[in-house]
């Protein structure tokens, strides 16, 4: 019999930044979203002192002040290596995986597993470790029972860790759904959730037995398969590869408010960029783009706007320089005097694999320029080897527009000279 | 095959209706290929020769007095892994008072790892020094 298994790492960005910190060791943590704004990340501890994800920094003060709290701006670069540890380490343990986010995967056992706790223990055991990371291993017959096997093993104190749904007779399994509110199934957000409650679907059970052609019609197939998956029945298969994005979108807000149009069009050059090495490392082309600006909608007192664009182009390009040029004449059109920005962003429009690319009958063979390729490639070897800031459009150069990132923590494990240090 | 470099001597223009010609005008470059061709071997890796698990291995960087016997000076990146168990007279990187400290390890393979007060955060397997900077 086919087992899954989902794996996610407990705590993931805070537990990241407590390895190399051990006089963190049993204090509470807390991650800030990019810019310090919300929260995005709490340890065991932060938890217990009820601080809510997602909550703004600045509420909290009072809480984090009085209890130590440890603050961190998110620190992508470890959290990314780190991550790129724990998925090397889970792909050696299952004979098929797929990454699900930074912190989840899948695991697929094609012939089942003939102790699937014991196994459970043995990559909880091993990612500790290897990393240092906490991680919680979930088991059941489809990947919908597996992340609800998941969220068990994290949460009963019993299961320690470790949860596996499929030992569980049917009156076990009939207990335990009926227990579980909805919002914990993989795939049923808030507002469906409100809308099966109208209907007297409230517990998990309840979703699993409801009836099939009503959700279907109602709620469509997408919610209609994890109905059957709830009920055992396997109908999310392994993605391996992800699939190539259709839209790529970079933003960020700015840590002060920005009116100066060569701030702004620095802040879109630099995206542009990001973007643009996005799309080259998928092989992909984009046909256009949409340019986004707006002022600061939490401070009601100043004049606001919020502005997009769109830009088409006239042949699919990943040349950053074709882009950055039009999203630059797009953003002056944009762009309102007098107003104080707080974030800008760009997003790539109908991106498609470059070998698709139709040619057009009566256009030369040779869309693009060569050495314009030659000179993108060079750009994004630079990057990788050196480092993104390493190499910049000139337009990107005005300062202005930075993130606030006031307690950012080294890179441990990926410059040299931001390593842990060890005394005697 | 086509040797692309003598194409920027020819003056390209993509507007050009003939340029599809020009094109075609490439070198064409062969001859004898390389004895060697089915015997290369990637270039030494010195990381490859320090570490033996790229999931678990870290590196660090020691300040501190000189400990002379096992040589490790001050700015000495240790390399540090963590699924290796320590044995007696491994040299580990020890968690004690919120700080990583180098320790001589004195106890066998069986030995607690953890207690309230200290943590073994991995063993030591190699160094890395440059002598000229």
């Amino acid at each position: 019999m086919l087992l899954w298994a989902l794996a996610d790492v407990n705590s993931m960005y805070a537990s990241c930044e407590q390895v190399f910190r051990p006089d963190l060791r049993g204090k509470p943590v807390i991650v800030a979203s990019n810019n310090d704004g919300s929260i995005i990340a709490r340890n065991k501890e932060a938890k217990l002192l009820g601080i809510k994800m997602g909550a703004p920094l600045h509420q909290c003060m009072d809480v984090i002040r009085q209890n130590r709290v440890a603050v961190f701006s998110s620190q992508y670069t470890l959290y990314g290596d780190m991550s790129n540890r724990v998925m090397t380490l889970l792909a050696d343990m299952a004979p098929a995986h797929e990454v699900y986010s930074i912190d989840e995967a899948f695991l697929l056992y094609p012939n089942g597993l003939h102790q699937a706790e014991s196994h459970g223990r043995a990559i909880v055991e091993r990612i500790k470790r290897c990393t240092g990371l906490g991680i919680g291993v979930g088991f059941g017959p489809t990947k919908t029972l597996a992340k609800l096997a998941n969220h068990i093993a994290k949460t009963s104190p019993s299961a320690k860790g470790v949860f596996d749904i499929s030992v569980l007779n049917q009156l076990e399994l009939d207990a335990l759904l009926e227990s579980l509110p909805i919002s914990e199934v993989w795939g049923v957000g808030r507002r469906h959730a409100e809308r099966l409650g109208l209907l007297g679907i409230q517990s998990v059970k309840q979703l699993r037995d409801a009836d099939i052609d009503q959700i279907k019609t109602q709620f469509g197939s997408v919610l209609c398969r994890t109905v059957l998956e709830l009920r055992g029945i396997v109908c999310f298969p392994l993605e391996e590869n992800a699939p190539d994005k259709q839209q790529i979108m970079c933003s960020r807000s700015f840590a002060h408010e920005v009116s100066d149009l060569d701030v702004l069009g620095s802040a879109i050059s630099h995206h542009v960029c990001r973007a643009m090495q996005k799309l080259r490392s998928q092989q992909s082309v984009t046909n256009g783009f949409t340019i986004m600006i707006r002022t600061n909608p939490f401070k009601p007192e100043l004049i606001q706007h919020y502005g997009s664009m769109t830009g088409m182009l006239s042949r699919a390009t990943d040349d950053t320089l074709v882009v950055q040029r039009l999203a630059l004449q797009v953003l002056a059109k944009l762009y309102r005097k007098g107003y104080r920005y707080k974030k800008a962003g760009v997003m790539l429009l109908e991106v498609q694999p470059k070998s698709f690319h139709q040619h057009d009958l009566f256009e030369p063979i040779q869309l693009s320029n060569p050495r314009r390729d030659a000179l993108m490639q060079s750009m994004d070897k630079i990057a990788h080897r050196f480092g993104r800031e390493k190499i910049k459009l000139a337009s990107e150069l005005y300062k202005g527009w930075e993130m606030r990132r006031e307690r950012l923590s080294p890179r441990y494990t990926t410059r040299w000279n931001e390593l842990p240090k060890v005394t005697c | 095959m086509f040797c692309m470099n003598t194409l920027t001597q020819i003056p390209f223009d993509p507007n050009s209706p003939t340029h599809c010609y020009q094109m075609l005008m490439g070198r064409v470059t062969a001859g004898f290929p390389s004895p060697a061709a089915d015997w290369l071997d990637e270039p030494l890796n010195v990381v490859d020769y320090l570490i033996e698990h790229p999931s678990s291995t870290f590196f660090m960087s020691y300040t501190g007095k000189p400990i002379q016997k096992v040589m490790v000076n001050t700015g000495d990146i240790l390399v540090v892994d963590k699924s290796v168990l320590p044995r007696t007279g491994t040299l580990v990187v020890l968690c004690q008072e919120g700080e990583m400290k180098l320790r001589l390890w004195q106890g066998d393979e069986n030995a607690t790892l953890e207690t309230e007060d200290w943590y073994v955060w991995g063993s030591v397997i190699g160094l890395a020094r440059k002598l000229v900077k």
